[in-house]
């Protein structure tokens, strides 16, 4: 096993790019066409592959002149395999960036979230194998692509650098992996949120306690690792995090279906087994949610994404890597879209985004149907609330209010972030109520200590109110066990109708919110409708991030975004 | 004097202390009063007649939802490789731009397009008008790094002495490290979560850290001090003041693929940041609560290329306000006019509101008398609950019985309100009922009252004369009630010896 620091990698990547930019060659790093000027527009004077070589001329504006034997043209310089001449030498220090508690308000956007100190990610790439006469693997020289892409994924998942472990080909051995997780679990903290992700062949082997075939991941050594093996390593780190993301970009159909071949430069991401489960009459599907299940961790707590069906092949392409793995990355980086305006985009609307990309790139090879995303587990996760936050119309500069559409969808989803190890009980004294009669009373009881806060979609599903704390009771601690019963005095709430069902969500955090967020849009203090699309972003934003400060948060406790949640419904009659 | 008359004196001066003690603690920076301030601050904010233009040399160049959407097709998701930027950068520097301020932050390198960095960094090196963003992390998190503030040289202004480690996040880039065109673009918002006040410098030890707007301003010939007072931000009048081109016209513009809506960015001092809703580029502000952030840096650096700023009255001149505003209430509560003390309750306030208002359009000092408004408003307000309450218990609800006498007196209407104390101190004493003409009948003697339900003769003359010693300028007549009281009553009132009297009586 390797650890890698991102800093290393980015290190590595910088003198080959140095010695490289010296030499005055370069790479494509993608197929281009070259032109006569430094102009979209300019007449296309040859196009070039992916990997080609030139000599890099000069650079103007967005472009590089670079000559080719007697050719001498224009291409976008990101097409290129160079980087700048300088990082930094006062970047390169440390800045107190990586310290918790690094929580400012700036003006000014930036390329990725703040990391958070409890995020980790834990990221396996097998591209090379070991050799095995009696059971051949072929390479796969997309995972390394995988890996650079799955850091940025981790970026966008607001991992820190220190917290994210590679773990690559050679060390990537069965062992290898179990000890990786193994040690992911001893350093992260209860509550901590967790990024799981494999690039490389899958297959199917003999499981013996199952005594039948299951899928399985192939590691460098070719002991392959069921889903029943991995949903044991992962338990320990599923029983702290208060979420876990897996993903497998790998598929398992060799032996089941007729594996297809290498077409151009893609690449099927399934290895024959080396056993009797070649022979299809004695598969058994064991998937790694019903494995997760086995161990007893909470359906809720865990996603599993996996790159295709049991019985389907995904592909990798050997010059960008595994379809699903670029998709996801750009997908997480903003394109895929919160299609219910609920203010944040769920794993649900990630896969939809996934899967339109991966489509779109398997559209050329119409012998080939494109593999199919499969999403288990939670699906109402909001994985980056970086990505776009609303529903809008093209051409649209800001956030308008969509009325009605998602208010619900908040509740429920702010409901499914919740940690459901994390026990939080609410009693309505009345079930219901007559519109102009005082709302009845609620009785939290949190198994752990923590903040109390309620969110009410009102019956008329145009409010959405952040009823306490408010202006009149910021009291919002409350201790494990202790039964807290809201409304009280100095407040209470009317129900003022219309006739319908008023939405609680009541919500135990371990940390503080800052609520500020939410600021100026307060009414007779209690924060106002939040019903536009920006509204219910911050809103989810607040709730997805403990608010407290790096230097008072330096031990476990009460430092995570874990929080436990229950929801009310109080019926309004005429 | 009358013991009741006394206490009367004696409540409405701790009356008056207790709202002293109230002015102090107010002025000095109570939670309740930051939050009266500022409120009354956001109001007037987004009401204000006029404002300073916004400076024309200023235009936005704005990562809207339309070029993220336009660019989706090219470049696929935000961020952009930076080769988009380069070609910006160049275009901007080629035509003639005074400078280009990026409110986008330069982190890390972008790991899946180098070459597009390396392009970028070309284009900085080239350039000498751009401007960088640099964020300053929280002081306590200064421990944890390796930075001094002079290996940041143009943004660090040096004190004497070392000023110990810095907590930032840099540009990566060396070639914009060189530029030494750097600033923070940390801002600090109120406790309620609105952005109100900016420094232009933040101190640091004995080195100050430059913000971004100190450092274009600066570099355009400014001469601001690099300040490290927090100041009241200046706003434009409303939000979006400042003209915007999307940023896919302006790069197509560069890329020569169009050649309409191309802006002239000749002499212009461009912002190039985001307001598309999926970049979270939004702060609340007094004008809006989700104002974008690239609208208040374009404000910021108008404001100090035109060393715009207020001026804040301290707390020992917001106290001495608050004193002399409830001073003037209590001379007009002495002077005991009621029409006075009535057009004062809100006279007063409105008058210093007004006066806070104008002084916020000079743009240059803001009078803050939103707390001795308060203090003047809620005094006189307690002062006419006091004698509402003590009207309410001694005025006449029934006819009195006859038999009995009454003294009915007339005072000059200057005096109506002290005179009005009077009589229900008299009133207290005996246990005696009060009759205001005004409310008895149609008659309107702005200052005539009766004291009814006195035992004899005796009693009414001996009251008679007691007024007599404490108010001379008043004068009354005893009279005995009959059935027919209200009759008797304004026959009295109509006694011509009687100094003051309604025209209209007619008894």
């Amino acid at each position: 096993m390797i650890r890698i620091c991102l800093e290393s990698l980015v290190g590595t990547v910088v003198l080959a790019a140095a010695a490289a930019t010296s030499a005055q060659e370069v790479r494509l790093l993608e197929s281009a066409d070259v032109r006569s000027q430094a102009s979209p527009a300019a007449p296309v004077v040859a196009s070039w592959r992916t990997g080609h070589r030139v000599q890099l001329v000069e650079l103007r504006g967005g472009w590089a002149q670079v000559r080719d034997g007697n050719t001498t043209a224009w291409l976008r310089a990101s097409t290129l395999e160079t980087a700048p001449a300088g990082y930094g030498a006062a970047a390169a220090l440390e800045s107190g960036r990586r310290a918790p508690g690094n929580e400012v308000v700036s003006l000014g956007v930036r390329t990725y979230p703040a990391p958070r100190m409890n995020r980790h990610a834990l990221i396996v790439g097998v591209g090379t194998y070991e050799a095995d006469p009696a059971r051949k693997v072929e390479p796969l020289p997309g995972v390394k692509h995988d890996m650079l892409n799955a850091l940025v994924v981790a970026r966008y998942l607001q991992v820190p650098i220190e917290n994210t472990t590679l773990v690559k080909d050679e060390a990537a051995t069965r062992d290898g992996v179990a000890a990786a997780l193994s040690e992911l679990s001893a350093r992260m903290n209860p509550g901590d949120r967790v990024f799981i992700y494999w690039a490389g062949h899958g297959s199917r082997s003999l499981d013996a306690a199952e005594g039948a075939c299951v899928e399985s991941l192939v590691p460098f050594d070719l002991k392959d690792v069921s889903n029943r093996d991995f949903a044991a390593w992962v338990k320990p780190i599923g029983d702290k995090a208060d979420k876990m993301l897996v993903m497998f970009d790998a598929c398992h159909s060799a032996g089941v279906a007729d594996a297809s071949r290498s077409l151009g430069t893609l690449r099927p991401r399934s290895a024959a087994s080396a056993d009797a489960c070649r022979i299809p009459s004695n598969v058994r599907t064991r998937s790694f949610s019903s494995a997760v299940r086995d161990v007893g961790l909470s359906a809720a707590d865990v996603v599993h994404v996996a790159s295709a069906r049991s019985d389907e092949v995904s592909f990798e392409d050997s010059a960008t890597g595994g379809l699903a793995t670029t998709a996801l990355r750009d997908c997480l980086g903003g394109d895929a879209i919160d299609k219910d305006g609920s203010g944040a985009v769920t794993m649900t609307e990630v896969a939809a985004c996934v899967q339109a990309k991966v489509d779109l790139k398997m559209a050329p090879f119409p012998r080939l149907v494109a593999s199919h995303l499969t999403l288990s587990g939670n699906a109402s996760f909001v994985p980056a609330l970086f990505a776009a936050p609303a529903q809008l119309s093209a051409g649209s500069t800001s956030a308008a209010p969509v009325g009605v559409v998602g208010i619900d969808d908040v509740v429920q989803e702010i409901y499914q972030q919740r940690d459901a190890k994390w026990t939080v009980q609410a009693v309505s004294s009345r079930n219901r109520v007559k519109i102009g009669d005082l709302l009845p009373d609620w009785s939290v009881t949190s198994e752990r200590d923590g903040y109390l806060y309620v969110v009410m979609v009102g019956s008329d599903r145009q409010s959405l109110y952040l009823l306490f704390p408010n202006d009149l009771d910021q009291g919002n601690r409350m201790a494990a066990q202790r039964t807290v019963t809201i409304p009280r005095p100095p407040w209470a709430l009317r129900a003022a109708g219309p006739a319908g069902n008023d939405e609680i969500l009541v919500i135990v955090t371990d940390g503080p919110r800052d609520l500020s967020a939410l600021a100026g849009t307060k009414t007779v203090g209690f924060t106002k409708p939040l019903t536009d699309a920006a509204g219910r972003a911050r809103l989810q934003r607040v709730f997805a991030t403990n608010a407290r400060a790096g230097a008072t948060c330096t031990s476990a406790a009460g430092c995570s975004d874990a929080f436990g949640a229950a929801v009310l419904t109080v019926q309004e009659d005429d | 004097m009358h013991r009741l008359l006394r206490r009367s004196i004696v409540f409405r001066t701790l009356l008056l202390a207790v709202f002293v003690l109230a002015a102090v603690i107010e002025s000095l920076g109570s939670p309740r009063s930051h939050g009266i301030r500022t409120s009354t601050f956001d109001l007037m904010q987004r009401h204000r007649l006029w404002a300073s233009a916004p400076d024309p040399r200023l235009l936005i160049v704005d990562i809207d939802e339309r070029s993220l959407a336009e660019l989706a097709a090219d470049f696929g998701r935000w961020p952009w490789p930076r080769d988009t930027l380069a070609a910006v950068l160049t275009s901007a520097e080629a035509a003639g731009a005074q400078a280009l301020v990026f409110d986008v932050l330069f982190s890390d390198p972008d790991r899946s397009h180098p070459g597009g960095d390396k392009a970028f960094e070309a284009a900085v090196r080239k350039s000498s008008r751009s401007y960088f963003t640099v964020v300053r992390l929280p002081s306590p998190n200064d421990a944890r790094s390796a930075l001094v503030a002079k290996d940041v040289p143009g943004l660090a202004v040096p004190g004497p002495g070392e000023a110990g480690t810095v907590a930032l996040i840099l540009p990566f880039m060396q070639a914009i490290l060189e530029t030494r065109r750097l600033g923070t673009s940390t801002v600090t918002p109120d406790e309620d979560g609105v952005l109100r006040s900016f420094a232009w410098a933040e101190p640091h030890g004995t080195w100050r850290l430059v913000s971004l707007p100190f450092a274009v301003a600066a570099g355009l010939g400014a001469s601001l001090a690099a300040d490290t007072a927090a100041h009241l931000i200046v706003w434009r009048r409303a939000v979006d003041a400042y003209p915007r081109v999307s940023f896919v016209d302006v790069w197509r513009c560069a890329e020569g693929v169009q050649h309409d809506r191309c802006p002239d960015l000749r002499d212009r001092v461009i912002v190039l940041g985001a307001t598309a809703p999926s970049l979270h580029d939004v702060e609340s502000s007094p004008l809006k609560a989700n104002h974008s952030g690239v609208d208040i840096l374009a404000t910021l650096i108008d404001n100090a290329l035109h060393e715009r700023q207020f001026v804040v009255v301290t707390p020992a001149i917001r106290l001495a306000m608050a004193l002399a505003a409830l001073a003037a209430a209590a001379a007009i509560v002495a002077l005991g006019r009621a029409s006075s003390i009535r057009f004062a309750t809100l006279g007063l306030p409105a008058l210093l509101a007004l006066v806070s208002y104008a002084s916020l359009h000079s743009e240059r000092v803001y009078l803050d008398l939103a707390v001795p408004a308060a203090i003047a408003l809620s005094y006189l307000s307690a002062i006419r609950i006091y004698e509402s309450l003590r009207a309410r218990r001694f005025r006449l609800r029934e006819a009195p019985s006859p038999g009995t006498w009454a003294v009915a007196c007339v005072g000059s209407t200057r005096i109506a309100e002290r005179f009005q104390w009077r009589v229900f101190d008299v009133a207290a004493a005996r246990l005696w009922s009060v009759v205001s003409l005004a409310s008895a009948s149609e008659i309107v003697l702005a200052s005539a009252w009766a004291l009814v339900g006195i035992r004899d003769r005796d009693s009414a003359e001996a009251q008679i004369r007691a007024l007599g010693r404490t108010d001379p300028d008043v004068a009354c007549r005893a009279f005995e009630v009959t059935e027919r009281f209200p009759e008797c009553l304004y026959r009295t009132l109509a006694d011509p010896t009687l100094p003051l009297q309604s025209a209209g009586a007619s008894p």
